[in-house]
């Protein structure tokens, strides 16, 4: 028994028991029509980090038509700097929602700095796991389609202007796709691991995953599962999507009636356009499409679904043949822009479902209060949460917590797909979240959405969707920071909320980042 | 003398008499579609024969293709670049055996198929709509009127998909045909051309298409269900007609299954050998639950409960009617015993006639709904009224098995007191004269007219007729013998701008009747003006609406009688002149007036089982009015503030009018006003749901709306 009981080893001993500091800090870097979040949680002098995707999409398009678009990659390469200098190289954890490239084009554009990273830990969703069977089928079949659509848009095939606008724009969000048909395999087939770089956000996510020597630890997520991370692992999050039913995870809109059908259809669809590329390809200039007999290696025959006996071309057909005459004198009754359809079909269902299968997960944070970070899952995504507990037990269903606890506890929402209409639930989404200390973090640039215009959308795309960001300007009281936000006046929203909000000082009038922060007392233990 | 009467010189020889022509063609179709993956591997081999009529002497003849007064069979495959030699449905080959032997293999047997089974589908529709088929007219921009659509084009491989849908901008069936991808047998092709059920789910879009065009466009879950819902009764009903398709499963089915079981298997198998809506098949299979129809928001799992409470109503018949059987044979149902042949037959015959009735309930009562934004009890009511119309003695109760179904699954009309029959029925127009003006009905000419082409100019012209006389507004003399030479001087007016699209006779008309015109109180210089605006107009309308001005331009003794005009815009939901209570800039304003649209005018003639003979005439009339999702700009457009810009929808109001042309009295005025700010927010809300069809990344979607739906 020590002799010297006096008031300094009192002190001492209740400073040994009072609780180390422990704040939630979510940077979000501004200036992006992407998603790119720091995540540091801060226990006493530990810390841990994790970054939740790193792109903008506003890196594609001619310099020319969308000059802030050009700027863009200049700013990128300002982000990861920013994030190479804060974190010191290392991230404890590293967060890849989907293979879009408004979430993933960091990586690709800024290669050589990754490359330098110390990554500890990367999840994704099971859709990415290569041993799964379900996933494998559903890549497969994106990695065909998206080869498909890539040839289709070669000016060789005649396809329509309009038509191979509007698919080009839909498949700028994968990065570089190899054209069909597929040289010795998949289109995208990965670069050989560290030699070259990578092409495309498929290869992106390969190379996060591959370990190779580096002890990085990879985890495909499913729904229901709870994955413990932070210092002392105090933080768990809850993956809540994307749905393992295909039924579910093809209902981008739900008046899909959806079920297996619709997804094996989709194959065929592939199947339907790779076909008449092939038939039209082989055929050389476009319009002239003489039937192609030979079918190539592997692949599905051009020729019809008859025997050869019944094969007929319009060349066969006579000029003066009453039929002929009655298809070419109504123009508008004409069908042979079908490939043109199932080509643009295929294009919007691809870009559906992989937002549809967005890495959606819930943060409890020991205080039990919730970051939400959907990503960019549709409605079909959100929709799923409410079919499994968080945890999912098996033997005991109805433990864990329901979806509905845990968006009532939401106090930190990262807004789906940069504000678009379609990518907040509303009754079963952001209605739920219910908590008075909500805010919103919108990474969004308005001006950049609206110059993405296309034939379709000729004011661009409407993110923030009006409607959406009213709705959330009262559920939060105002309290949204947004990538293209003002300064002061976001400050001043702030001022009472339970996050502190800080800018980057070194730019003071337009910020690289933007910083929440939440302090949590540690005296709860973790759930 | 000797007077023999010998045949004459050769060249006088009488000739020999004519074969009796045959009274059907008959085709052979596959019964069940032949790749459903069904575990009754016997049925890939089971036929039905449609029996078509042979040549309807007011029909053009059926040549090579096959084409024909209805349709144009081109079978041009595009995604493998092919043109399919046509059939000729006249050579013996075909002739003999009644029809090609259905094979998958050969595509002139496709055709075969579904040239069968569309012209029975016409047939069936024809039958109970008491009038020919039309096919929707096409909106010519160049004209700036509508073009006669005489033939459906149908293309039976015309899409490389697992889809077959009616295209409203080709006016076209498009049949699609792909490889199964997880057929164990290896790559199987598949064609929705062979599939009986497909082929009539898709005609029927085409038929109701040319019925209701405004049914197309999706304004609430109800109405978007509704098309799909009724393609899908049609559908089912037809199915059940074919004799051999039910024979087999009843046989097969035997004494295991009791009255309530026995068909709704079928039903299933339906449901699921066609576009594989689990909706539908899982809506007949369950039990009817009255809730359930108000949980459900989305518009494919509506639509199921519609067309499972039709079969709910058609099982109710089918029951009562081989009660007496099962009483008079001793047997059982649903105890396993074997069952008699001809008990099989006869069960057979009451299920297929009972189709029959059900179907023909259904497809009357499409006259009987308004003609935009239909919902479920509206139709139910159409039923009710539409069957008591022209069968007044309802002795095996089918109204009510109907009623009792719906109620069952929870449909059910709104503003309506009780769910009794007579409450159902709809109310004649308060308000309006209970007769329509004769000279009127006498001047739209309705003899009864036989060739297609000439019923459809008719019905153009006739629909002239109508707009032209709903947008004159009423007027009255004081003078007595004026006041009787005035609707018949109007009636020669719209006669004369209807009848040509020569600029000149409307203007010879008027200098005809110049002293006519300047004894009602026009002035010289008006008709001046209006000989030299006639000149200038380019469409019959535009010359119409001249004519209007010049009969608003005079004065005293000619004057407007305001009560009428208003009598009628509240009989028919739609709005001449803008409404003095609140301006409504959402209806665009054009000279003389807003404009109205005519949608069709039809006669109609109904037999009924008892030699009942019901004649009528049909009017469709509508109106639109920009809507907008946010309130307060639509409140403020309707004001007139702000600018004049493009709606983010249409919203529609109007009335189907029936009249009986017995007595000219007008029977029914079915109406949805557009002045209904409650039904605009109910449309308003259904479009701004992430739920509904609308407002995606592409909003220029929408041209093909009934591709779209069967892509879920």
């Amino acid at each position: 028994m020590p002799s010297d009981s006096g008031p300094r080893t009192i002190a001492r001993a209740l400073a040994r028991k009072r609780p180390p500091a422990e704040r939630m800090s979510i940077r979000m870097y501004r200036g992006l029509l992407g998603d790119c979040f720091l995540l540091t949680h801060e226990l006493g002098k530990r810390s841990y980090s994790a970054l939740i995707d790193c792109g903008a999409l506003q890196c594609i398009g001619a310099k020319g038509k969308k000059p802030k678009t050009a700027q863009a990659v200049e700013h990128l390469k300002a982000v990861v700097e920013d994030l190479a200098r804060h974190t010191g190289g290392k991230l404890d954890l590293v967060v890849a929602t989907h293979a879009h490239y408004d979430h993933l084009s960091g990586f690709l554009l800024h290669f050589d700095a990754w490359r330098e990273f110390e990554i500890t830990e990367v999840w994704m969703a099971w859709t990415e796991d290569p041993e799964d069977e379900l996933a494998k089928a559903i890549n497969e079949n994106w990695r065909k389609a998206l080869g498909v659509l890539k040839a289709s848009v070669d000016p060789a095939f005649g396809l329509e202007a309009e038509s191979a606008e509007r698919i080009h724009d839909l498949l700028q969000f994968h990065g570089h796709i190899d054209a069909w048909p597929l040289a010795e395999g998949s289109a995208l087939a990965p670069q050989a691991d560290g030699k070259k770089s990578p092409r495309s956000c498929a290869d992106i996510l390969r190379w996060l995953a591959a370990s190779g020597g580096t002890g990085r630890k990879v985890r495909y997520l499913k729904p229901g599962q709870a994955v413990a991370f932070g210092v002392d692992e105090r933080i768990s999050a809850k993956v809540l999507g994307p749905p393992r039913s295909g039924a579910r995870l093809l209902q981008m809109d739900p008046s899909g009636g959806g079920g297996r059908e619709v997804y094996l259809a989709s194959a065929d669809l592939v199947e339907a356009v790779a076909v008449s590329l092939v038939a039209a390809g082989q055929a050389g200039a476009p319009g002239a499409h003489a039937l192609a007999h030979d079918a190539p290696a592997g692949e599905a025959s051009t020729t019809g679904p008859f025997g050869e006996a019944f094969n007929r071309t319009w060349a066969d057909v006579a000029e003066d043949d009453p039929l002929r005459l009655a298809y070419e004198r109504e123009k508008t009754h004409q069908i042979s822009r079908d490939f043109a359809e199932n080509a643009e079909l295929l294009a919007m269902k691809i870009d559906g479902d992989v937002n549809n299968t967005s890495l959606a997960l819930a943060l409890e944070l020991p205080t039990r209060q919730v970051l939400l970070f959907p990503a960019d899952a549709q409605v079909g995504n959100w929709l799923s949460w409410h079919d499994q507990r968080y945890p999912a037990d098996p033997k005991d269903p109805a433990s864990g917590a329901s979806v509905a606890d845990l968006l009532e506890r939401v106090v930190l929402y990262k807004v789906g797909h940069h504000g678009s209409h379609n990518a907040t639930a509303k009754e079963k989404g952001l209605e739920l979240m219910t908590s008075l200390d909500l805010v919103a973090l919108i990474p969004v640039v308005s001006d950049i959405a609206h110059e993405q215009k296309t034939k379709n959308n000729p004011a661009g795309w409407a993110m923030p969707y009006d409607d959406l960001l009213a709705r959330l300007k009262e559920r939060t009281r105002g309290r949204i920071v947004t990538g293209d936000g003002n300064v002061a006046d976001e400050r001043s929203r702030f001022a009472r909320s339970i996050f502190q909000l800080s800018y980057d000082a070194a730019n003071p009038r337009d910020p690289l980042w933007a910083e929440l922060t939440l302090e949590l007392s540690a005296a709860r233990p973790a759930n | 003398m000797n007077q023999t009467t010998r045949p004459a010189a050769k060249s006088a020889r009488r000739p020999a008499p004519p074969l009796p022509k045959p009274a059907t063609r008959r085709l052979r179709v596959y019964a069940f579609d032949p790749n459903a993956s069904l575990d009754l591997s016997s049925a890939k081999f089971s036929h039905a024969t449609i029996a078509l009529a042979w040549d309807d002497p007011a029909e053009e003849p059926v040549s090579i293709g096959p084409v024909n007064e209805y349709l144009e069979i081109i079978d041009y495959d595009p995604a493998s670049e092919q043109v399919y030699a046509p059939l000729d449905l006249n050579a013996p080959e075909v002739l003999g055996p009644q029809g090609l032997t259905p094979t998958e293999g050969d595509p002139r047997f496709h055709q075969q198929m579904v040239f069968a089974v569309v012209m029975n589908t016409i047939k069936m529709f024809e039958r109970a709509l008491g009038r020919k088929v039309l096919w929707a007219p096409e909106w010519d921009p160049q004209t700036s009127a509508y073009r006669p659509t005489r033939k459906l084009r149908v293309y039976p491989h015309g899409l490389r998909q697992a889809n077959a849908y009616y295209s409203r901008q080709k006016r076209a069936l498009l049949f699609g045909y792909f490889k199964a991808s997880d057929t164990a047998a290896g790559a199987d092709w598949i064609f929705t051309a062979l599939s009986h059920d497909i082929i009539v789910h898709e005609t029927t879009h085409a038929i109701l298409d040319g019925l209701h065009p405004r049914y197309g466009e999706p304004s609430t879950a109800d109405s978007l269900a509704f098309h799909e819902a009724f393609a899908d009764i049609a559908a089912l009903f037809a199915h059940f007609q074919l004799y051999e398709a039910v024979y087999d499963f009843i046989e097969r089915g035997g004494g295991a299954l009791d009255e309530s079981t026995l068909l709704s298997g079928l039903a299933g198998q339906f449901a699921k050998g066609t576009t594989g809506r689990p909706s539908l098949r899982d809506a007949i299979e369950t039990k009817p639950d009255p809730q359930r129809l108000a949980r459900a928001v989305e518009p494919h799992e509506r639509g199921s409960i519609l067309v499972a409470a039709v079969f709910d109503a058609f099982l109710s018949i089918y029951r009562a009617r081989i009660a007496d059987l099962l009483r008079l044979s001793g047997m059982k149902l649903g105890t396993g015993e074997y069952l008699h042949p001809d008990l099989i037959g006869r069960l057979t015959k009451e299920a297929t006639k009972s189709a029959d009735h059900v179907l023909r309930m259904c497809i009357r009562a499409l006259d009987y709904l308004p003609p935009v934004d239909v919902r479920f009890g509206e139709f139910l009511r159409g039923i009710i009224t539409a069957d008591t119309d022209l069968i007044a003695d309802d002795r095996l109760n089918y109204r009510l098995a109907f009623i009792e179904a719906f109620r069952k699954r929870g449909i059910v009309p709104d503003n309506c007191r009780s769910m009794s029959p007579e409450n159902l029925l709809w109310n004649p127009p308060a308000h309006l004269p209970e007769t329509v003006d004769t000279t009127f009905l006498e001047s739209l000419n309705l003899v009864p007219r036989y060739k297609r082409l000439d019923i459809i100019a008719h019905a153009e012209t006739a629909r002239r007729k109508v707009w032209y006389w709903l947008t004159q507004p009423e007027y009255r003399v004081a003078n007595v013998t004026l006041q009787a030479s005035l609707a018949p001087f109007l009636s020669q007016a719209r006669e004369v701008f209807a009848a040509s699209d020569d600029a000149a006779a409307g203007a010879r008309f008027l200098k005809e009747h110049r002293n006519y015109l300047l004894s009602l109180g026009g002035q010289n210089k008006d008709l001046n003006a209006a000989l030299a605006e006639l000149g200038k107009d380019k469409t019959h309308f535009e010359r119409w609406i001249t004519f209007l001005e010049l009969l608003s331009s005079c004065g005293p003794p000619l004057m407007r009688d305001p009560s009428v005009d208003r009598a009628w815009e509240e009989a028919l939901g739609i709005y001449f002149q803008p409404p003095a209570d609140r301006p409504l800039h959402t209806i665009a304003r054009k000279r003389a007036g807003l404009p109205v649209e005519v949608h069709s005018v039809r006669t109609t003639r109904r037999a009924g089982p008892d030699g009942q003979d019901i004649r009528q005439l049909v009017l469709e009339i509508a109106q639109r009015r920009r809507g907008f999702l946010k309130v307060a700009t639509q409140e403020a457009q309707d004001a007139g503030k702000g600018d004049d810009r493009a709606p983010d929808f249409w919203f529609r109001g109007g009335a189907t009018v029936i009249i009986d042309l017995r007595d000219g009295a007008i029977r029914y005025a079915i109406r949805k006003s557009i002045g209904d700010d409650e039904r605009l927010a109910r449309q308003r809300e259904f479009l701004g749901q992430a739920q509904g069809t609308s407002f995606t990344y592409d909003r220029g979607r929408t041209e093909e709306p009934f591709a779209l739906l069967h892509r879920c």
